[in-house]
């Protein structure tokens, strides 16, 4: 008994001991983050923006498990973009449900305003997203067979829906119907996939259930998430008036990281539409990175940018007030907002003051501000014909973020000018005389430079610019030499000519050596290479130039 | 009317009944009792933590309860902290924590906004080392795993 007593005295002991550990412990295990209950770590997920929440999903197994769930998903998209958005995929599907009513023609792409309630998205969710297509469609696979409603055929990987020309942003035909769970059909979801023409009519569109809680749905989310995110819109994704005929083109191209341009060949009605929607709050740079040949599509061209709210109809963007304007009226007003250095502007072609592409950012800031909301970006001309403008890309630059702030040209204005690409012409002052660095070794005009002995680097000498024509040496442009006789042969000729002159002098009664002296003053002057007048060297090169600009260029 | 609330450590709070109900876990309990002054307790709250709560919900007496339906208002959704609260969250991490706890389990939303808010402002420009730095958080992901889902979120770092 007393062995009892004091084994559980013991015990006593050892329970306040293990008591006094585990509050230690319990103080110790409750300062770790990862260990707050889920509700409160979802609480703070939600609080963050999404790149400190990518972050945060990367510090613990438990803490991932919690926040990479569909729930969260489901909150930060409809926080960020709204519920409306969702509409199309949680409603229950139409009577007549014919995949081409919903998608958009594109035979006749006209200036379309997207309604938050009708964005369609392409439903092979994960192959939206080139970087997780190989690591989630096998995921998916399995999950899809527990998914009623996949469609085998829609089970194969499809090819990226990338968005066609004309970015698929059309008013839903649908009409809202209450959502019904009984009638679980699953149909809540819709995907086209065959809203493009490339892809084959018998493509059965994947029908995903947002309405459920599986991997699937969640990872439609994340992929819709991720699209509409993205701070960068590529040509590809604006909505421009007139793409796709004579007017603009989609081009492929390795100029732009994206493999395509928008490239403008002649356009009366010049509308160029972005969207970005659900921006976070704070400061903004608009940057249209664009390649410019012909000052005619920006010079009187407006850049504007409107704010709308997440529930606003953006139908109303023409008429709305512009939270930022830019209309240059000069080249030298278009210049200054570029990165180019605008040197010259007004003397040299349009198209030499951009070495390629140019950024131009649009003067002022854009304030989102409490709320996320959606931006309406703006390239507007309705006057004349224009022609000369390849597109790549829209961006907002935030302002607020250290990381981003520092692509503003605002912020490195000289530097970013110098460094942006745009070699600077080192002309040296002299009006379209390119120097002998630029065109050392190619084209034709070294070889003109060769043969007419014209060195245009080499100044005008002051002191022998006036001088008499009398002590003016010039140089006999023979027409053989251009035609790329050997120089051999032309001066056997002359010598055969001079040859023949002093015989005719001699025939003529005149002295051999006076003959020979003449054929030697005719040598004397046939000395090669002496220098032309100055004038008649600057007349020629600049009709060598208008010849080198038009083949060669 | 006062209330009698009693931390895990046995400390009688005396607070009025409109402070108190700012927690809806103390309201219910306040419904359920009646009209009883019988103390509260409040086994998973200390002393140290109940004074900072009962200071909260004294300065936010008159603030309009919040409805869940109300939750569209952007500035409820702000990321913004008011002054007072700012203040009122500087404290060391470990009280942080137990506000944050105490909050949760007494049902006062607002204060556990601020709490997350506060947290997640501590997060925000962090790398995922840095995170685990500051939070004592352990690194249970394998050098595999954790590669594979930083590559799953590299598209978050430009949005």
């Amino acid at each position: 008994m007393a062995d009892s007593f004091k084994d559980t005295k013991g015990k006593d002991t050892k329970g306040k001991d293990t008591k006094g550990k585990d509050t230690k412990d319990a103080k110790d295990i409750k300062k770790s983050l990862s260990d707050m209950p889920a509700e409160v770590l979802i609480q703070i997920g939600l609080a963050l923006p999404c790149r400190d929440f990518g972050r945060f999903l990367q510090t613990n197994r438990s803490i991932h498990s919690c926040l990479d769930s569909h729930y969260v998903w489901h909150q930060r998209f409809t926080t960020r973009f709204g519920q409306a958005i969702l509409k199309d995929k949680l409603n229950p599907p139409l009577s007549n449900n014919d995949p081409s009513k919903l998608t958009p023609s594109s035979a006749h792409p006209s200036p379309r305003f997207p309604s938050s309630s009708s964005q369609i998205f392409h439903s092979s969710s994960n192959n939206n997203s080139n970087n997780n297509s190989a690591n989630t469609s096998p995921t998916l696979q399995q999950q899809q067979q527990f998914d009623d409603q996949v469609d085998p055929v829609s089970a194969a990987p499809s090819p990226l829906p990338s968005p066609a020309s004309s970015p698929r942003m059309t008013p839903s035909t649908a009409p809202l119907m209450p959502s019904d769970s009984s009638s679980d059909d699953g149909n809540g979801g819709e995907g086209s996939s065959s809203s493009r023409a490339k892809r084959p009519p018998k493509v059965k569109p994947r029908r995903i259930d947002l309405r459920k809680t599986n991997m699937v749905s969640k990872e439609m989310l994340i992929d819709m998430y991720k699209q509409l995110s993205r701070m960068t819109l590529p040509a590809e994704d604006m909505m421009i008036a007139h793409m796709g005929n004579q007017f603009w083109r989609m081009i492929t191209s390795t100029e732009s990281k994206y493999g395509k341009l928008a490239e403008l060949a002649s356009v009366w009605w010049m509308d160029v539409v972005a969207v970005f929607v659900g921006v976070p709050p704070g400061r903004y740079k608009v940057q249209w990175r664009l390649k410019v040949t012909s000052d005619a599509p920006v010079v009187n061209t407006e850049f504007r940018a409107v704010l709308f709210d997440k529930h606003e109809d953006q139908s109303t963007a023409v008429e709305k007030k512009s939270a930022l304007t830019f209309r240059p009226m000069s080249k030298q007003e278009f210049v200054a907002q570029t990165d180019s250095p605008g040197n010259r502007v007004n003397k040299k072609p349009f198209r030499n003051l951009f070495k390629g592409f140019t950024i131009l950012e649009l003067p002022g800031e854009l304030h989102v501000e409490v709320d996320y909301q959606n931006v309406f970006l703006q390239i507007r001309n309705h006057d004349d014909w224009k022609s000369g403008l390849y597109i790549d890309y829209v961006r907002l630059v935030n302002l607020d973020d250290p990381e981003q702030s520092q692509e503003s040209l605002s912020n490195g204005l000289h530097g970013k000018r110098v460094a942006a690409g745009n070699e600077p012409v080192d002309d040296e002052g002299e009006e379209y005389y390119p120097s002998s660095s630029s065109s050392s070794s190619s084209g034709p005009l070294p070889w003109f430079k060769q043969v007419l002995g014209i060195n245009p680097d080499a100044g005008i000498d002051t002191q022998h610019r006036f001088r008499s024509r009398a002590t003016r040496q010039f140089h006999p442009v023979n027409p053989s030499d251009l035609l790329d006789v050997e120089k051999g042969e032309s001066s056997a000729e002359k010598s055969e000519s001079s040859a023949e002159k002093s015989q005719l002098s001699a025939e003529k009664g005149e002295s051999p050596s006076t003959a020979r002296n003449k054929s030697n003053e005719l040598e004397e002057h046939r000395k090669p290479v002496e220098r032309p007048d100055a004038w008649y060297r600057l007349l020629t090169f600049l009709f060598i130039y208008c010849l080198y600009i038009c083949f060669w260029k | 009317m006062p209330v009698i609330l009693v931390s895990s450590d046995n400390q009688d709070f005396k607070v009025d009944k409109e402070v108190a109900e700012r927690s809806i876990l103390i309201k219910n309990m306040l419904e359920d009792v009646g009209e009883s002054d019988s103390p509260i307790p409040l086994p998973n709250v200390t002393a140290a933590v109940l004074t900072k709560v009962i200071e909260y919900c004294e300065h936010h007496r008159n603030d309009p309860v919040q409805v869940p339906e109300e939750t569209d208002d952007p500035r409820k959704r702000s990321n913004d902290i008011e002054e007072w609260d700012m203040k009122f969250m500087q404290v060391d991490q470990e009280m942080l924590f137990e506000i944050i706890l105490a909050a949760n389990y007494l049902d006062i939303k607002p204060l556990l906004d601020v709490g997350c808010k506060t947290v997640a402002n501590i997060i925000k420009g962090k790398t995922p080392e840095e995170i685990r730095k500051a939070f004592n958080i352990v690194n249970d992901f394998t050098p595999e795993e954790e590669a594979q889902i930083k590559k799953e979120n590299e598209w978050a770092e430009d949005r």
